[in-house]
């Protein structure tokens, strides 16, 4: 009885039609005001400068890299870099990783190891007090995939300590 | 130098300093093989609006290689034409010394829109590639596209290559150049733009639908493309939700009903966001990933920095440990975006109203 009541009063509503934009409306993705730019800077990017660059060595099968990092500011000191190397797929995505094989630095003081991160080797650097500048090179281990491939440099930094 | 390497066992890292350290990135990114960026040359002759040369209409700036067509009235198709040039040089330092007479390349014109979903391409010219200029002709529909058009040329393989050992690209397919791109801007919608605009469907006709029980389903079938779905097997609650009323009983039920679904829809996009995200970088697959985090960030993660929080995120979905630290975190964030006090106080008194 309910059910035939209910049939009887309910509205008529088109399948297939766009639903309430309020409701839509909700939902502030995909819009104009991201303005659709994947080239925005990082904020993390500004606590650091410097030269990165990394290429594929086709002798080698294996790609080469090498930077030289600071912190922006004048107060900072660097803690440690790490260098990743991560493969790229479609559109931006990232894939898997890459290990690095080898990494040195010939600035003074500096400890070097190949840690694993989620697994993989990277290069990780950490300096002695009061470093504001280190330099680095290294290579992957030989890369039989050959796609565009992402050298991630990430630098701790803090305020310098009293030596 | 100092130097290690993955045959050399590394020094065990020092324990971390205390102090507030904080973490910057540089990031570089490379191609395995020789690649000219703005080699091709890429003129864009004439715009056409509906036939009609473009006029006073628009905003054209050729040194920007810019048309805005936002407030340009009411039109259907924008039709470009123009040229693709390649000279041998360009040929010469992304082909080998032996692909040089008979080239094995392609130019395509791609043309991407990313709010409307929309990737294609046009190829001007194929292998054997002769040098010189390829022109084209290519259609923007109004109602297919939106927000921001770009359109670029690219230089690509297409047979295997030779031996390995060379700088050039050897698999087919491979960018080998591209030239400087075009954008056209088209206008915002009515609706805001929102990628989630509902559609409301029968749930029973679809088996991949949840069952008569649920007034909405967000799909997530085609991750770069979420669709929202209400039921249209609840007239009487369609009917509520399409209320564009600001008081009364139905205006007060559609806004419970709508903090109900977003509740259910920004937690669900959260996790294809938080699962989307690479844990490497923290970045998100997908463009609307980017929008959900930029809402979301500040409150998931109050005390981290905006690439910290992303990579924790994508760390925290990964982690079985994790899951239900970061569940509660999704649940008090997606509590910020609505205020369900007030909209079910509201529909009480309402409904005491009513009662009188």
């Amino acid at each position: 009885m309910t059910e035939t009541l209910r049939g009887l009063v309910a509205p008529n509503v088109d399948r297939g039609t766009t639903g309430p934009q309020r409701l839509g409306n909700r939902f502030k993705i995909g819009n104009e005001s991201r303005g659709g730019s994947a080239e925005r800077e990082s904020p993390s990017s500004q606590r650091v400068t410097g030269d990165t660059n990394i290429s594929f060595d086709e002798v080698y099968t294996h790609w080469s890299f090498d930077g030289e990092v600071e912190p922006l500011s004048d107060g900072n000191e660097i803690r440690a870099v790490t260098v990743s190397l991560i493969r790229m797929a479609e559109e931006r995505a990232t894939s898997d990783r890459l290990p690095v094989q080898n990494i040195s630095s010939d600035t003074a003081g500096v400890s070097i190891s190949l840690p694993e991160q989620k697994g993989v080797q990277v290069g990780r650097l950490e300096p002695a007090p009061g470093t504001l500048k280190i330099s680095f090179e290294g290579v992957s281990t030989e890369d039989h995939r050959q796609v565009e491939t992402r050298m991630k440099v990430s630098v701790d930094v803090a305020e310098r300590r009293d030596e | 130098m100092a130097t290690v390497n993955g045959e050399v066992e590394g020094a065990e890292p020092e324990k971390k300093e205390e102090g507030d350290v904080r973490t910057g990135s540089l990031v570089s990114q490379s191609l395995p093989h020789e690649y000219q960026k703005e080699a091709l040359e890429f003129d864009v002759e004439s715009f056409r609006i509906d036939g009609a040369p473009l006029g006073e209409r628009g905003d054209l700036d050729e040194e920007d290689r810019f048309l805005s067509l936002v407030d340009g009235g009411n039109w259907e198709t924008l039709e470009l034409e123009g040229s693709v040039t390649i000279d041998q040089d360009t040929v010469e330092d992304v082909f080998p010394f032996n692909e040089w007479d008979e080239t094995p390349g392609r130019i395509a014109l791609v043309k991407e829109n990313p709010l409307a979903m929309s990737r294609d391409r046009q190829i001007l010219a194929d292998s054997p590639l002769e040098r010189g200029t390829h022109e084209f002709a290519l259609s923007i529909n109004r109602d297919d596209h939106r927000g921001r058009v770009k359109i670029k040329p690219f230089l690509t393989r297409t047979e295997e290559g030779g031996s390995s050992g060379s700088k050039h690209a050897s698999k087919v397919g491979a960018r080998v150049a591209d030239g400087l791109s075009w954008i056209v801007r088209l206008d915002e919608r009515d609706d805001g733009g929102s990628l989630l605009m509902p559609i409301i469907e029968d749930f029973s006709d679809y088996d991949r639908f949840p069952d008569e029980s649920h007034i909405h389903y967000l799909s997530l079938e085609a991750p770069r493309n979420p669709q929202l779905y209400l039921n249209k097997e609840h007239p009487q609650i369609i009917n509520v939700l399409n209320n564009t009323g600001a008081t009364g009983g139905p205006p007060r039920l559609r806004d419970v009903l709508y903090d109900y679904v977003e509740h259910s829809v920004w937690t669900q996009l959260l996790m294809q966001t938080a699962r989307d995200t690479s844990p490497d970088t923290g970045e998100p697959e997908y463009s609307w990933q980017e929008d959900v985090l930029n809402i979301f960030l500040d409150d998931l993660y109050p005390g981290l920095g905006d690439d910290e929080a992303k990579v924790q995120l994508a760390e925290d979905v990964r982690s079985h440990v994790d899951i239900p630290d970061l569940v509660q975190r999704i649940e008090r964030a997606v509590h910020q975006q609505y205020n369900i006090p007030s909209d079910t106080t509201n529909l009480i008194e309402e409904a005491i109203q009513s009662g009188d």
